[in-house]
């Protein structure tokens, strides 16, 4: 894949479509777990704006993890812009319930579950349980503190376990 | 990941996302009534296609072609175009409902992409353009050439 960079930030534009095709499986599932519906948009978006910027990339290695940062501030955006986001209610059974669950894997309808977080929520989880990301990690992608992390994983986690209890 | 929501990536899509590389290019869509096979049918086959629907190609030889591990294939051709009777080298991908040309000198590029929107009705786009900075030829001039490529494609496929 570093081939694949360094001859599209020179113009090969087979090296382009090569690098496209390498991505699009990456980001698919967090354009499609943030943006939901918006899935398809957000990741057209992304790897638009990942072939516009491709030049300011200075390590070729960290393609992945540049394009992954690419793509949850663009599923995020897209789902902004589109869609109604519904807060998240707090709950003292939620709470109990969320430290009993440690896998959200097991959610039946986790497209209705992502359906009740806000688009930051959604990035966390899949950062999180999707990308396999370590909350350190996740932070430095979205930009924001392991504490902020934290809290946002735990109140979708939460969010997950109600709308799987109904 | 069983269970979590994930996105896809269509053959228009995968174009809009290419020509972002070409800046000066220009890429025009349009809908047209008739089922994608009969379109892709025509745009597929390249050494009929591109001479009828661009009049600055007299011909196009196709010198190799062999398929690639995903099924695609890799295409190597030879436009003849006017005036003067100048031949230009492509390179090719070409798969169902996708196909990026590409001159390997950087001169010129081509994208074609067409995608179902059900059984009757498909949507095409058509990109063109010298991937290039600095090209002083400028998108307002391929606009109009690409409008001029698809409005033949839909003579050849007898549209209105």
């Amino acid at each position: 894949v570093e081939e694949f960079v360094v001859a599209a930030q020179q113009g090969d534009l087979h090296a382009l479509d090569g690098l496209v095709r390498h991505l699009e499986p990456r980001l698919a599932p967090v354009c499609g777990a943030i943006a939901l519906d918006d899935g398809d948009d957000a990741l057209q978006e992304a790897l638009m704006a990942v072939v516009r910027n491709l030049r300011s990339l200075r390590e070729p290695e960290a393609v992945d993890a540049w394009a992954r940062r690419i793509a949850v501030r663009e599923a995020i955006r897209v789902a902004r812009r589109r869609q109604r986001v519904t807060p998240v209610a707090d709950g003292a059974e939620l709470e109990r319930l969320a430290r009993a669950v440690d896998d959200i894997d097991v959610a039946i309808d986790v497209r209705g579950a992502l359906a009740a977080l806000a688009p930051e929520q959604r990035a966390v989880l899949v950062l999180r349980h999707v990308a396999d990301l370590s909350e350190e990690e996740t932070a430095a992608v979205l930009r924001v503190s392991t504490g902020t992390v934290k809290s946002r994983a735990h109140r979708a986690r939460r969010a997950f376990i109600r709308r799987w209890q109904q | 990941m069983n269970g979590w929501p994930t996105a896809q990536l269509d053959a228009i899509s995968r174009l809009r996302v290419l020509a972002e590389g070409v800046p000066s290019g220009a890429l025009v869509e349009r809908e047209f009534a008739v089922p994608f096979d009969r379109l892709w049918t025509f745009v597929g086959d390249l050494e009929r296609s591109v001479p009828v629907f661009d009049d600055t190609v007299t011909g196009i030889e196709v010198r190799r072609r062999a398929l690639v591990d995903d099924g695609a294939e890799r295409l190597d051709v030879v436009a003849t175009t006017r005036p003067g009777d100048v031949r230009v080298r492509f390179d090719v991908r070409l798969e169902p409902g996708f196909c990026w040309m590409v001159q390997p000198q950087r001169l010129y590029v081509v994208g074609m992409a067409a995608t179902p929107i059900d059984a009757t009705r498909t949507r095409y786009a058509h990109v063109e353009g010298i991937p290039r900075r600095g090209s002083r030829l400028g998108r307002r001039f391929f606009t109009r050439h690409v409008r001029h490529d698809v409005d033949g494609i839909a003579r050849a496929l007898e549209l209105p």
